[in-house]
């Protein structure tokens, strides 16, 4: 773990700012949080990397609100999550995917009962290319093409910038592919949506973080790449993307996520172990109601993500409920 | 005095020698040690997979009266459930083989008395064709839980899934049914004189809520090649596959309400044996299908050459034969397994790997099968009317030495490959394992670094210690030395982040710099007399002559630098990367071998210099006063005398670096884009055995195949190193004997 400390910290170097195109503003519908009575203990959350910030965050306004509460935060990847949920070594398993149906079922073998997610954030994967490269639009039917060596998606294999309509310097040039790592969530949900459950190309250079994505992809001008959107820079360009080849273009705004025309939109959620009819342990359903609340939404904006609309955060404490 | 004194050295010498001897020893024994936890972690990668018979239960007489028309087990092998004609579900404890619980199926179809046949989707859901043609769904769910006593408890439930329910239509022999996501759900039939029909019932949402349903339907029209002996439809309702009892096998796609379009017709049987049985493996991408000789085939639709979007069904791969006709196929809900049956055996093998994974010899014919939703429980009904279960223990079925060093032709690959692509977000991925690419990408980086790292390296040392004044000399060392004390994970930053921009843009320079500036200095070494007399270069002392090649070398680059820009306009049109790629089909990455080669080098430079510069400097001084009195030149002596003396100590030094880079993880994984391409080229990355481990271990889960197969790759680096270490110290001690005389 050593070393991916030191490659953390490296890759923090690279990420100066990470800032976001718009701003994003909290739907004023959203409550404000009110403290309850007699919450303390201790909280454990193991799982995701993407949202391990955003726990982080949160843990420390929780504790601010409840200084009696204890809580530990470790982020180390999606898949790391549901086995500490079963094993009981965590009330709160953070993932930026859902969970596999073989890790529903491992969970339903031990609880009798099946989990429960929580949304708590909204993400939306951006396609980068440098700053300089005047490409308008890509369908997905294309990104499949340019990335991926099965074309599930039916096209024709893509390689060079002028296959895609961009003209000048480029158009010759051969396209330079960057991505994440397989261990990552962003790289499998990326694989399913964008590929159709397709293989990466064997040149697709895969980089340890979604900020060396970025500036891999700013320092190279005939690149592409994809990562969170929270991570842009001045560097690269988000490419608008539509659904399928000559269907509806939209950029990776917060209104296009919410209309749902912004093809490459997820949720982040938190997993719990909830049995049904029987409310959750109390610090927990506080923690998640923070989170769900106007100032949890808050430092959703803050890190970079999308926050939640009123209405889904309605549905979001029903679940709860 | 003196003897006290001898007697201290003596007794000194003695604990220091049992103290070596204990730290040899020591690390003899945890390299060992590491080595062997190491391989315990890959190890389970070989074990035999095995099937424990858990119980064999008559079927009880109150169900005996029908036809059981599908069976099941939960994954404890505890309890099995069997289907009967009138659509009751009937759950039977293994144990005493009582019936527990019987339970009608809910919602039966009006009209409906009878269920003709039963289909089993994946893992509990049933579709039940009833006797007028109308079919439900059902979901069965059975779960054994042992209490604290060890007393085992059942949950049994049939609980109804609507939308796959269609009304009573006639003359349909067999059917199937599946959901549309959001839209409703499909049904095929079998219509007795050998004619499918595809049913699409279509259900539309409008914003306000509004539903409307319609429904489309087609029958496939065109004669078929042979007589239908089997049918199959993959689980979104995509494609339709039929068997023939000529051997041929068809492919329709019924995506599209109302319409059917023949996409493949090829023969899929030597001899044109009849096709008994097919099955689609996990993924819904590949058909198995089994003949009358019992030979298993797996096939899905290739990209053909010449044809452009077309794909047709191809024979991937064969499995082991069958002794008999295979009367049924069985895919495991899990994994690429498939599970075939004939009169006499159930053969269970890996599509992947192509394993024969287990084969269960059966004393009777088994007439129905079924695998328990995890897919380690497997129930079968033979002609005898007895029930058998079975414990399945299939431990790593995709990993075998042919998916680990083989080509193997994966799912929707064009052509059989080496591959790695481990990880995927859905269950019914095929995990790409292949060593080769990695193996090749760690010869390559260590290749091309030693390349750049060794001459520049042994020609710096011999330089340092043969001519450079000793004061200079005692300046460079450590300095040198300190290049060996920046940490990698900085090396490998710099060079991805800062050097890989940089020789992207002057890639043409760097490869004149490598003709040029040799020539350069063999020039300005030509003419040295003449300018060290002329000039003020007379200054110069012995031991400072490089002080003077500085300017040249920087001359050299300027002048590659300037040549660069004259020779792309007119030699390569302007971008030299461009024409590499139009002319040469070379593509350029910007994380490619060269960086590697420079940043590795870098690294494994202060280790060949410093070893070797001791090794050089070792050999007696007296050599060389011989040598230089005899009449040789500085350069004879340092070449014919010095060097053969210090071979030994040189050969270490390179193996040692050698060693080192062959290792280094972090500056290979953040400098190349870890990409498992397998070419030579200079101008594209890789992706190395100690950098493909460092990324995918954080999140391999525990125990899974790919975190042993990790493992498994950590053996092989050791033995790499290993073997690298032990040639170099035979052949260290050859050379010592040799040349080491003095």
């Amino acid at each position: 773990m050593f070393k991916k400390s030191i490659l953390t910290a490296a890759l923090l170097m690279v990420t100066v700012v990470a800032a976001h195109a718009e701003k994003v503003h909290v739907d004023s519908k959203i409550k404000k949080y009110t403290t309850a009575a007699g919450v303390a203990g201790n909280l454990n959350s193991i799982g995701s990397d993407s949202l391990n910030n955003l726990m982080t965050y949160w843990a420390e306004g929780f504790k601010k609100k409840y200084p009696n509460v204890n809580i530990q935060i470790e982020g180390k990847g999606s898949s790391t999550a549901p086995p500490a949920l079963i094993a009981g070594t965590a009330q709160l398993g953070p993932m930026s995917r859902e969970m596999k149906s073989s890790e529903i079922e491992e969970f339903e073998k031990k609880y009798g009962f099946k989990p429960t997610k929580i949304g708590v954030a909204l993400d939306s994967l951006a396609v980068f290319v440098n700053k300089d490269n005047h490409i308008k639009s890509l369908s997905l039917d294309k990104v499949d093409a340019i990335f991926s060596k099965t074309h599930k998606r039916g096209g024709v294999d893509v390689t060079t910038w002028g296959e895609l309509g961009v003209t000048g310097k480029l158009a010759s040039m051969p396209i330079s592919l960057y991505g994440r790592n397989s261990a990552s969530g962003t790289y499998g949900y990326f694989k399913e949506h964008a590929l159709n459950k397709g293989d990466f190309k064997n040149s697709v250079k895969e980089q340890p973080g979604s900020a060396s994505v970025v500036e891999g992809v700013a320092k190279d001008i005939g690149a592409i790449g994809y990562s969170g959107i929270g991570y842009a820079t001045s560097g690269v360009r988000a490419v608008p993307l539509s659904a399928k080849e000559g269907g509806k273009v939209a950029e990776a705004t917060y209104a296009n996520v919410l209309n749902g025309s912004y093809p490459m939109s997820r949720m982040l959620y938190i997993y719990v172990a909830k049995k049904p009819g029987q409310p959750l342990p109390k610090v927990v359903e506080e923690f998640l109601r923070y989170a769900l609340s106007k100032e949890g939404q808050e430092i959703v904006v803050k890190d970079g993500y999308d926050p939640l609309t009123a209405k889904l955060v309605d549905d979001q404490l029903k679940a709860l409920k | 005095m003196a003897k006290n004194f001898i007697d201290k050295s003596r007794r000194n010498d003695r604990i220091a020698e049992v103290f070596i001897r204990i730290g040899g020893i020591l690390v003899i024994v945890s390299v060992i040690w590491i080595l062997v936890m190491i391989s315990r972690v890959a190890l389970p990668l070989f074990y035999q997979p095995s099937a424990k018979i858990a119980a064999t239960v008559k079927l009880p007489a109150a169900i005996s009266a029908g036809k059981v028309l599908a069976v099941g087990s939960e994954e404890n092998q505890q309890g099995v459930f069997v289907l009967d004609e009138t659509g009751t579900f009937h759950f039977i404890s293994v144990a005493d083989g009582s019936i527990s619980a019987s339970i009608k199926a809910p919602s039966i179809p009006v009209g409906a008395a009878r269920v003709v046949s039963a289909e089993c989707l994946g893992k509990s859901a049933y579709n039940l064709l009833w006797d007028n043609g109308a079919i439900s769904s059902v979901m069965v769910i059975l779960a054994a839980a042992k209490d604290p006593e060890g007393k085992i408890s059942f949950s049994h439930d049939v609980t109804s899934q609507s939308e796959q329910s269609f009304t009573a239509t006639s003359g349909v022999v067999q059917s199937f049914a599946r959901p549309i996501e959001g839209k409703g759900a499909v049904r095929i039939d079998r219509l007795a004189d050998d004619h499918l029909r595809v049913t699409h019932q279509l259900l539309e949402k409008d914003l306000l809520g509004n539903e409307k349903r319609s429904t489309a339907s087609a029958e496939i029209s065109e004669p078929l090649p042979g007589r239908l002996s089997t049918v199959a439809v993959d689980t979104k309702g995509h494609y339709l596959y039929a068997g023939t009892e000529n051997g041929m096998l068809l492919r329709w796609d019924i995506s599209e309400p109302g319409q059917v379009r023949l996409l493949d017709s090829v023969q899929a049987s030597r001899d044109r044996q009849p096709i008994t049985s097919l099955a689609l493996v996990l993924g819904d991408v590949s058909i198995a299908v089994g003949d009358a000789k019992g030979t298993l085939t797996t096939w899905f639709p290739v990209k053909e050459t010449g044809s452009g979007e077309d794909r047709r069904l191809t024979s991937i791969h064969t499995l082991r034969p069958n002794s008999g006709a295979i009367s049924a196929i069985i895919p495991s809900p899990r994994d690429k397994t498939l599970l075939s049956i004939n009169s006499a055996e159930i053969h269970a093998d890996h599509m992947t790997s192509e394993r024969n994974l287990l084969t269960i010899k059966t004393a009777s014919p088994i007439t129905l099968a079924a695998l328990s939703p995890k897919g380690n429980s497997l129930s079968a009904l033979d002609s005898n009317r007895s029930l058998n279960v079975w414990k399945l223990d299939i431990p790593h079925p995709e990993v075998s030495f042919s998916t680990l060093f083989g080509r193997v032709w994966y799912e929707g690959y064009d052509k059989p490959e080496y591959s790695w692509q481990s990880s995927a977000a859905n269950d019914d991925f095929e995990p790409k394992l292949s060593l080769v690419p990695l193996v090749f990408g760690t010869i390559k980086a260590t290749f091309f670094a030693m390349l750049f790292a060794a001459p520049l390296a042994l020609l710096a040392a011999l330089y340092t210690s043969q001519f450079m004044s000793p004061k200079l000399k005692g300046r460079v060392k450590p300095v040198v030395e300190i290049m060996a004390a920046i940490p990698s994970v900085v090396i490998g930053f710099l060079a991805g982040l800062w050097l890989a921009p940089l020789i992207d843009k002057s890639v043409l320079t760097i490869f004149l710099t490598i003709v040029i500036v040799p020539l350069m200095l063999l020039v300005t070494i030509f003419f040295w007399k003449r300018i060290k007399t002329a000039s003020l270069l007379q200054r110069i002392t012995r031991g400072h002559e490089f002080v003077a090649m500085i300017p040249v070398v920087i001359l050299g680059i300027y002048i590659a630098y300037l040549l660069s820009g004259v020779a792309e306009v007119s030699l390569f049109s302007g971008d030299f990367k461009q024409w590499l790629y139009s002319s040469l089909g070379i593509r350029y990455d910007q994380r490619n071998s060269i960086i590697i080669a420079i940043a590795l080098g870098f690294a494994v430079i202060p280790i060949i210099f410093t070893i070797a510069e001791d090794a050089i400097s070792n050999v007696p001084r007296n050599l060389n006063a011989a040598s230089l009195a005899l009449g040789a030149s500085r350069w004879q002596t340092a070449w014919r005398v010095v060097l053969p003396s210090a071979l030994p100590g040189v050969f270490s030094a390179i193996m040692i670096g050698f060693g080192r880079a062959i290792g280094e993880t972090m500056i290979v994984l953040m400098a190349t884009g870890n990409t498992p391409i397998m070419s030579w080229s200079l101008f594209n990355g890789l992706r190395s055995l100690s950098a493909n481990i460092a990324v995918e271990i954080p999140e391999a889960p525990l125990n899974s195949s790919l975190y042993r197969v990790l493992f498994l790759s950590a053996v092989l680096l050791f033995i790499f190193t290993f073997i690298i270490n032990t040639v170099a110290e035979s052949l260290r001690q050859r050379f010592r004997k040799k040349y080491g005389r003095y």
